[in-house]
Formats: structure tokens, sequence, C-alpha cells
């Protein structure tokens, strides 16, 4: 479905991105991880379109999205949250997602009913009115992904949902996104959380220094001495 | 007994306010008959237009523009030219200047929707001085500093009126056109694909927010309508030279005017209009000279500080807690 081919990023003085590749499959849930500057985000910017790379390609459902910008991406299928939420901060959280219901060609009474049933399948329900930017963290993450669902994407790329969630609201997420898996949407996420990831991923990609170190079922790729020595850190001797 | 409290915030306490204010505006010249007061009257409401029209650029999709003179010279000289040169009627030289001020504000909006924050203000601060000098020294065309003396000929046909209560309506008229436009995009798909852009462009684009036709279409709106104000101006000034409609300092105060009553509101700019320019004009006449300006500067400065969402976040908190006030008192009575 999601095809990267040996994608560069060069930023003035720095490799962000070196040569990575790999392909998401149709129904995947795909497990992003690496130390922090490893790239990650900057190849999720890559495949939405909001950073053009230096070399390589993202072909998507058999096109080269290569002139495509962000917003054609998203109606193509792509949809994304974003690390540091961005949330339209001035509106409610209706209107926040009502915008993404309305690019895919709702009309205005349709992209309400949408809006309000993603609110409440996601919890937020009851803060269909508030403003968006008066939310606590972890409900502006969620409005993100509230968002990012309503445009009816295909793949959703999300970076790092379950940072600062505590233990009931990463649970909840999990579930949502194995809910959402189910019923066909695929997934690629950016997480630090290795216990999430290793709950919902069939595959990880481990990135460390712009590219793709390994890649193989989650279970394999964390007992790789090479990613135990770069991300998850030296083991502890035993006694 | 249940009564249903119509709110100042409610859609239908909208509509009452809406169509109460319009009423007690139709009436206005059947009870100022002062000619002082009904000419302010009129170039408040040519004021409110024109800021309206800045509004739905500046205040809706967040491109400051300081530039807006231009589009409001080139409505006021393509109707008064056409009128002048072909004898064309300023009724339908109004939507010539319209469409050619659109069509120049799309190419800006082509040109400038990269640009964020302060490089967007200098954009649009040159293209305005580029046509106020193009406007001073293409003579042949503009008559440069002598500028355009609209002749009294024909009457009402040519938006030429005896009476100032004409103008009235006509200034009346050009208020509903710019609001109901205003209103129609804020409630639009447009109206919030815009507002999504000036929250976060990045995250709107991701969401599938095209940005160039977004903000190139309100940026053409935005020209259209100021240029309607032009032309409007012109017959009701009936003479027209760079100064008075393509200069610096014009741009200027359609900003302020919009900012004083609150931008990114549909009703902020027009407040502001009803309390910017029969300030400048009270002190003006009452104080004079380099006073009266010292005086309107710090007034403004007073009202922007006290009011820095603009003046119309003053008007609904006072309705909000005049609402409280009459809830409280309804249940003291039940």
């Amino acid at each position: 479905m999601l095809e990267v081919r040996s994608v560069t990023v060069d930023f003035v003085g720095l490799r962000a991105v070196d040569h990575a590749s790999f392909t998401v499959e149709k129904g995947q849930i795909v497990g992003l991880i690496g130390p922090n500057g490893a790239g990650k985000t900057t190849l999720f910017n890559v495949v939405s379109g909001l950073v053009r790379p230096s070399s390589g390609a993202v072909v998507f459902e058999e096109k080269d999205l290569s002139h495509l910008g962000p917003a054609d991406r998203n109606r193509m299928g792509i949809g994304r949250t974003f690390q540091v939420v961005k949330p339209f901060g001035g509106l409610t959280a209706l209107d926040n997602v009502m915008v993404g219901a309305l690019t895919r060609g709702q009309g205005l009474a349709e992209a309400r009913e949408t809006a309000h049933a993603t609110l409440n399948r996601l919890g937020l329900g009851r803060f269909t009115k508030t403003v968006a930017h008066s939310l606590p963290l972890a409900l502006r993450k969620r409005l993100e992904l509230a968002r990012a669902l309503a445009t009816g994407p295909k793949l959703m790329l999300l970076d790092e949902i379950m940072g600062g969630l505590n233990p009931t609201e990463v649970n909840e997420t999990l579930s949502l996104v194995q809910e959402l898996n189910a019923e066909g949407l695929t997934f690629l996420v950016i997480e630090h959380n290795m216990n999430a990831i290793m709950r919902i991923a069939e595959k990880v990609l481990v990135l460390n220094q712009g590219a793709v170190l390994t890649e193989g079922p989650p279970a394999v790729v964390t007992r790789d001495a090479q990613v135990i020595s770069v991300y998850l850190g030296e083991p502890i001797e035993s006694a | 007994m249940h009564i249903n409290s119509a709110s100042l915030t409610s859609p239908s306490g909208q509509r009452i306010a809406f169509a109460v204010a319009l009423v007690v505006l139709l009436c206005v010249p059947l009870v100022i008959r002062d000619i002082y007061w009904l000419d302010l009257g009129i170039t408040v409401l040519i004021w409110a237009s024109l800021a309206t029209a800045w509004n739905i650029s500046a205040g809706f999709a967040g491109g400051l523009s300081l530039g807006h003179a231009a589009f409001f010279g080139v409505g006021a000289y393509t109707s008064s030219l056409l009128f002048l040169r072909l004898g064309i009627t300023p009724w339908i030289g109004v939507f010539v200047g319209a469409l050619l001020a659109g069509a120049l504000g799309a190419l800006l909006g082509v040109i400038t929707f990269r640009l964020k924050g302060p490089f967007f203000v200098l954009a649009t601060l040159a293209f305005g001085i580029v046509v106020h000098i193009v406007n001073v020294n293409w003579r042949d065309l503009t008559r440069g500093a002598a500028g355009l003396l609209l002749p009294f000929r024909g009457g009402p046909q040519n938006m030429l009126f005896p009476n100032l209560w004409a103008y009235w309506y006509t200034g009346l008229g050009l208020l509903v056109l710019t609001v109901g436009v205003s209103i129609t995009i804020e409630r639009s798909r447009l109206g919030y694909y815009l507002v999504a852009l000036r929250e976060d462009e990045d995250a709107a684009r991701s969401l599938g927010v095209r940005v160039v036709r977004s903000k190139v279409i309100a940026a053409a709106l935005s020209a259209a309508l100021a240029a309607c104000a032009g032309a409007v101006y012109a017959t009701f000034i009936q003479y027209i030279d760079p100064d008075s409609t393509t200069q610096f300092e014009l741009s200027v105060q359609i900003a302020l005017v919009a900012i004083v009553g609150g931008m990114g509101t549909t009703f902020g700019p027009v407040l502001g209009a009803a309390i910017v320019i029969p300030l400048g004009e009270i002190l003006r006449a009452r104080v004079g000279g380099g006073p009266a300006l010292v005086v309107y500067g710090f007034l403004l400065m007073v009202i922007v500080l006290a009011a820095p969402n603009g003046a119309i976040a003053g008007v609904r908190l006072i309705g909000r807690r005049l609402r409280r006030l009459l809830d409280s008192g309804r249940k003291a009575d039940a």
C-alpha cells in the first residue's frame, strides 16, 4: 500500500533521513521506533508531503506521490497526527473535526454529523463546544486523531499519540487503534512506548541516524543486538 | 411557564439583532435631518464596508494587509474613468472595478500566499505603494495629483444624487452586500478552510485543505468588495485624487478600523468604523489641527489596551452579563 523507496532528506549540514526504504502492506499496523533524532518525524513529513525528499520516492497505492502536496495526499487517503499537537486553537473541538470532514467533500450538515460521530467514538462527546486550546494535552492528542479520522483515510500515520498518557488512556488508545484496524485502516505508528508497540504492531522498523537499521516482528527486533545497543540500551547483567 | 431566552450569540438572537439594526439604519435619514451628521453617517457606512472587505482576507485568513487602499483606489478610479471617458454609469462601473480589483487581488494572492507574518505585511505594503506611485504618475489616465472631478450629470441613474439620504441608502446597500458576503463566507466551507489555515497551516494542509485556492479566493473577494466601496466613495465625494484613494495612510486606517472593532469577527469591523470614524471627525471639528491628532492617537491606544480583542468582544461581554442579570431576575420572580 505504501512504499518508501530510498528516501534521503538533507537539511543544511545534516542528513536527517539516509536512503530509507520500507513498505507497509494494506491492513498492517507497522511500528516505527528509534532514538531521538533518528529521523522518524522527518520521514512522516516526507510521506505526508510537508517535506520534499532530496532523493527517493514515496509510492502510495501504486501512484508516485512526488509531485503532490500534503492536501492532495490527504485526499488520496493519507491521514496523520503531529507529535507536537497542532489544534486549531481558537476553534471548538467540533469545528476542528469538521474541517477534516469538509475536505472529503461533505456538505456542512453532513460534516457536522461526521464530526459529532467521530468525537463521540473517541470519547470526546462532552467537549464538542470546548475551544481546542483549553483542552488538556491528552484530549488535544485525541482531537488530532479525531480530526485526521474525519478525513476518511486509508493509511493513518500516528506520531507518538501515547506520549504523556496514563496507563488507562494508553489502553483505551490501543484498543481504538486495533478496532479501527479491524475495520480496514492501515497504521504506521511512531512510538517510544515499547510495551504499546509490542502489543499492536505486526512489524517494527528501527530507524537509526536516518537509516533503517532492521525490520521484523516486534519480538525478534527487540532481541536484536544492534537495536539493543542503539535504542533499548544494554541489557542489565543478570546476577 | 418556560421563557425561551434568545441570546445575542445564538443564531435566533443574532437574526433578531440583525433585523433590529437594519430597521434602525433604514430609519436614520427620516430622523436625522442635519446634513453634517448624515454626511458623517454615510462616511461611516463606506468605512464599515471597506473594513469588512479587508477583514475577509486579513481577519478570516490571517494575512494582515497594509495595501488595501490600492483596491479601494482601483474601484474609485475604474468607475469614475468609465463614467468620465465613456459615459458608462457607475452602477455598471462599480462591477467592472470590482472585477478588475478582484483579478489584481487574486494575482497578489498567488504571489504572496507563501509569505508569513511580517513578510506578508511588507509585500502588501509594497504593492500598495506601487499602485499609489502608478496612480500619481500615470497622468494620461488618472490625471495624477490633479485628480478627477465627477460632474453632476444625469442624477440617480449615474449614482449621483441631489439628496444625502439617497447616498445613505446606497452606502447601506454597500454595507449589506459586504456584510452579507462576509457572513456567507464565515459559514461556508471556505470559511472553515480559511480559519483552519490561519490557526495552523501545516495541520490544515495535512487535513486536505488546499492553501493556494482558499487564500486566492479570499484575497479576490476581499479586493473586489473594497473596490465597490471605492466606487461608492467616488460618487459620494465627487472628487478623487491619489491622496484620498490610494495613499498608504488610508491602508493603515482600514486595518486600524477593523482591529479596533475586532478582526476575524463579522461585526467587529462595522463597530470599529462606528467608533473610529466619528471619533476622528469630531476631534478634527472640535479640537482641530495637531492636538486633535494627538488626542485621536491617545484614545485609540486606550481602546486597543482596554479591548485587545476588539470592541466587539467588550460588547459581547456586556451582552452576556446583561443576560445573566435578566436570567437571575426571572429566577427571583419564579
